[in-house]
């Protein structure tokens, strides 16, 4: 009776293993895997045996014995399909050796057979960051559990189907290539548009309120494809999704799998005006002449370095301040972040890194405030470099880019800005010309400024010449000379009549309490020496005298100010 | 007296007649004898630097960081195009080429180079300035007469001819029309070069210079036909010896092209071919087929008798990842690309 049911279920299982072997055999029959010679020749379906053969081989020979070793029986190797074995020829590797059913993939796709396209296919270390490893291709033959989940921290606990793993819960190349199924092309397991096979192992932070998942942007058709790199690419920038800027097989940037080794290429292959829009061509503004210069550094970012940039690893890319797979299209009112520079590390105004800024400064001063990778352009009676300081809401007088200013009365302010108003620092620092892409991409003024902001002495007043503090600073209150003692005898006299800049007086920035104090500073006034001297007495200094008054002792132009007050 | 004198060389010679006899016996036997064994010279690199010794920061290894900032920063392009890159260890070796054991070449796919170790010292030649020039697909090499390197690429369609001792690369009569070039071997004999196109089933001969004289195969499983043929060898009498990869068989052709013979058969035992890949013949004419899934290279006899095996899975000594290429010298040097090793492990046959 026992018998009987073991043979029925014998005869079931044999059935079910032929049909199977049957249907996957009709599926490889028309794809490249099929390398039988009569099936390609003579368009015959030749005996399902002998399309498998070239990857199953087949079992059951005697081994032969060795006429010079006689004493060696022979050996019969076991192959990776037949992994679950514990006695596997193929063992595991844990020394970061392509290993299990890849070797299979990579003894014909290694340029012999089959393109070489996973020619360096190596296991990374514990997290996503691969280093500086020479591996161009999507890691292979690790372990893949909650461990390295957990590690990681954008890696779901287990892939989703159809994304698997093998019997030794490893990664290979069969858990996105089914080597009998080209349903949806190069042998993937699934479609891969929207990335839709990468989400099966990957979670990206912010990722689906990304304009880079959301986008319908098409590629204009000039200048390169900036998908070429991907053997499938869609047409718009979400069908695309991962494959943007990642590729899997040989890729330019092996530690990040991107497509470019030149870090903002990867950018700007399509922030040129090819596929985002116009108004995001970065590209355009990077030619101009004062740019934070992406160009100038190569293979020092890291995409978990420390927020606070030193100056041993000094260095710029868009990947500084921009994260690709967050940013998105949200506005904003100073001091938040918009979402241009959504989701990036920074340092806060008290110094301390943050991991996801607020407001928009923090993301500035990752470069400028403890590790100043500029100095300050003009020479003053204070020196201060750290930017955050000068900012700092204990500072004795500042533009108002971390908190409202301390000065309840500033008149002539340009609608809609009022004393309770915060400023981006962006408002001042950005690509010049209108219509242009928002942010201190590249301008044609120093530090790239959007506007033009003369520092010179005896630069004729225009609305040109000072056009920066004018956007924000109505220029009537400088440039006529009715109105009270600091219309006439300070701005009038001095910027219009004596031709002196703005920045000969007053420091746009600010002035830190440690340095500056609220008689001599107010008013963010903190003297260039190339223009202001000190008297013959050796006093440099102006004294606030309160509402709309105070004096000067200083000398100007020849002129000695002794105690000139108004 | 003199009677004596001429029994005792008599039995001299008897006895020295009949041991020449009966070893001449032996060598005319049908079978192999056992006195030939392969033992373990040496690799290269000397030591294998596994990356899972030294400790990772930041998922950088501490070598590695200092290889790449120093050398792929911009500034340094210029010096390392001049001076060749710091590390000169191979990383996906295919194919080696020898004078002997102190002077050899590896042809490097993992970086598109080729690599010399005169005196167990290495060398990289790149070519190209930044990693995504670099050949992307090197898989054979060999010798002209002149000792100057051949070596095909099988993406590019191309056979470029190296200078080593002045570096110079060129391409090898470039209106040639190659589908997927894999071994190169050259006839001394004919002083042809054989290539074979795995894409196009066939087997290319080319003069000295590059051009084509004629087309050897087709596609098929009989006789001169071939199914995806990769590896090529030729030996000093101008047989040559071709792996005939998916049809599981090599083929042996005479230095005109005409079939000789053919051995082996798909299977997972000894004896039989998985994944066939180099082939070489050492000088008594024994062939050694490396074999890529098996990971150990087998000897046969011409007749396709199973001769030797040595190697296995591993990555110790005298154990392979993936073994690719293999190339012997004159002094029966066996010299092994263990690709997936990242290293060269040289052999030689000892015996008689």
């Amino acid at each position: 009776m026992l018998q009987s049911v073991k043979l029925k279920v014998l005869i079931s299982v044999v059935c079910v293993q032929f049909t199977t072997c049957f249907a996957i055999a009709q599926s490889v029959e028309f794809t490249k895997h099929n390398l039988s010679v009569r099936g390609a020749i003579d368009g015959q379906n030749q005996s399902v045996q002998s399309m498998c053969e070239f990857c199953h081989s087949p079992h059951g020979m005697k081994a032969k014995v060795p006429s010079w070793a006689r004493s060696n029986p022979g050996t019969r190797y076991i192959m990776y399909d037949q992994m679950t074995s514990s006695t596997s020829n193929i063992p595991s590797d844990p020394t970061r050796q392509p290993d299990g059913s890849s070797i299979l993939c990579l003894s014909c796709h290694d340029g012999t057979i089959a393109p070489n396209n996973a020619h360096s296919a190596i296991a990374p270390g514990s997290k996503s960051n691969l280093g500086t490893d020479l591996s161009d291709d999507h890691p292979v033959s690790f372990v893949y559990d909650a461990a390295l989940a957990a590690a990681d921290g954008q890696l779901k606990n287990t892939p989703l189907f159809p994304a698997t793993l093998d019997a030794n819960k490893k990664l290979q190349c069969s858990s996105c290539h089914d080597p009998h199924n080209d349903t949806y092309s190069k042998f993937l397991v699934a479609s891969n548009e929207f990335s839709d096979l990468c989400f099966k192992c990957h979670e990206r932070a912010y990722w689906s309120f990304s304009t880079h998942c959301t986008s319908p942007a098409v590629w204009n058709g000039s200048g390169e494809n900036p998908w070429s790199h991907n053997e499938i690419s869609f047409s718009t920038v979400s069908q695309n999704a991962c494959g943007n800027c990642h590729v899997m097989h040989t890729a330019g940037m092996k530690a990040r799998l991107l497509k470019e080794k030149q870090e903002e290429k990867n950018c700007l292959d399509c922030h040129s005006g090819t596929v985002a829009s116009s108004e995001k061509n970065i590209q355009l503004q990077l030619t101009k002449i004062y740019k934070h210069d992406v160009f100038a550094y190569e293979n020092i970012h890291e995409p978990n370095e420390a927020p606070l940039v030193t100056l041993n690893k000094k260095h710029v890319e868009c990947a500084d301040c921009h994260n690709p797979h967050a940013v998105n299209g949200t506005q904003a009112e100073a001091p938040f972040v918009k979402g241009a520079i959504t989701g990036v590390v920074g340092i806060d105004q008290n110094g301390n890194a943050v991991n996801a800024i607020q407001y928009e400064y923090e993301l500035c001063f990752r470069c400028h405030s403890e590790n100043p990778v500029t100095s300050p352009t003009t020479s003053r009676h204070i020196e201060q470099g750290n930017t955050r300081l000068e900012f700092a809401s204990t500072s004795v007088s500042f533009h108002p880019v971390e908190i409202k200013g301390k000065n309840n009365n500033v008149p002539g302010l340009v609608y809609p800005l009022t004393e309770s108003s915060i400023i981006y620092c962006t408002d001042c620092h950005a690509s010049n010309g209108r219509g242009s892409t928002a942010g201190p991409h590249g301008s044609i003024y120093p530090q790239i400024l959007k506007y033009q902001y003369e520092k010179k002495d005896n630069t004729p007043e225009t609305a040109f010449a000072y056009e920066l503090c004018y956007s924000c600073h109505t220029r009537d209150q400088y440039n006529s000379d009715i109105g009270d003692n600091v219309q006439r005898k300070i701005h009038y006299r001095h910027v219009v009549t004596e031709k002196t800049p703005c920045n000969a007086c007053h420091d746009p920035h600010g002035i830190s309490n440690t340095q500056g104090n609220m008689v001599n500073n107010n008013h963010l006034i903190n003297f260039d020496k190339s223009i202001v001297n000190a008297r013959e007495n050796g006093e440099l200094n102006f004294q606030d005298g309160g509402y709309r008054s105070g004096q000067c002792n200083l000398s100007c132009h020849g002129v000695e100010h002794n105690s000139r007050g108004y | 007296m003199n009677h004596c004198f001429s029994f005792k060389y008599l039995l001299a010679g008897t006895l020295i007649f009949s041991v020449i006899h009966f070893s001449a016996a032996q060598v005319h036997n049908k079978q192999e004898t056992n006195n030939y064994s392969i033992q373990w010279k040496g690799q290269y690199p000397a030591v294998v630097k596994k990356k899972s010794d030294s400790k990772s920061v930041n998922g950088k290894y501490p070598d590695e960081d200092a290889d790449r900032s120093k050398s792929t920063r911009k500034k340094n392009w210029f010096t390392d195009l001049v001076l060749g890159k710091k590390s000169d260890y191979p990383v996906k070796p295919m194919a080696i080429l020898a004078l002997n054991a102190d002077t050899f070449w590896i042809a490097d796919q993992g970086t598109g180079s080729f690599i010399s170790v005169i005196n167990r010292v290495g060398e990289m030649t790149q070519f190209g300035k930044r990693d995504h020039e670099n050949l992307p697909s090197i898989v054979d090499c060999c010798f002209n007469s002149r000792k100057e390197i051949f070596f095909t690429d099988s993406k590019l369609n191309a056979i470029y001819h190296f200078f080593p001792g002045i570096k110079k690369l060129e391409v090898l009569n470039d209106s040639l029309a190659l589908e997927q070039p894999t071994g190169i071997a050259y006839s001394a004999v004919n002083k042809q070069f054989w290539v074979v196109e795995t894409k196009a089933h066939r087997i290319s001969v080319l003069s000295e210079n590059g051009k084509l004289i004629r087309t050897l195969g087709e596609r098929g499983s009989d006789a001169g036909q071939f199914n995806y043929p990769t590896y090529i060898w030729i030996d000093k009498y101008g047989t040559v010896y071709v792996v005939d990869a998916m049809n599981f068989r090599i083929q042996i052709f005479d230095k005109n092209g005409i079939f000789v013979s053919a051995f082996g058969e798909n299977g997972d035992s000894s004896g039989y071919f998985s994944r066939p890949k180099g082939i070489a013949t050492d000088s008594f004419g024994h062939i050694y087929v490396a074999d890529a899934l098996f990971n150990v290279i087998q000897v046969f006899d011409k007749q396709g008798e199973l001769l030797y095996i040595f190697g296995s899975p591993g990555h110790e000594k005298e154990q392979f990842w993936m073994p690719t290429g293999i190339y012997i010298d004159e002094s029966n040097n066996i010299y092994v690309a263990d690709s997936y090793n990242s290293r060269v492990q040289i052999f030689s046959l000892v015996g008689n």
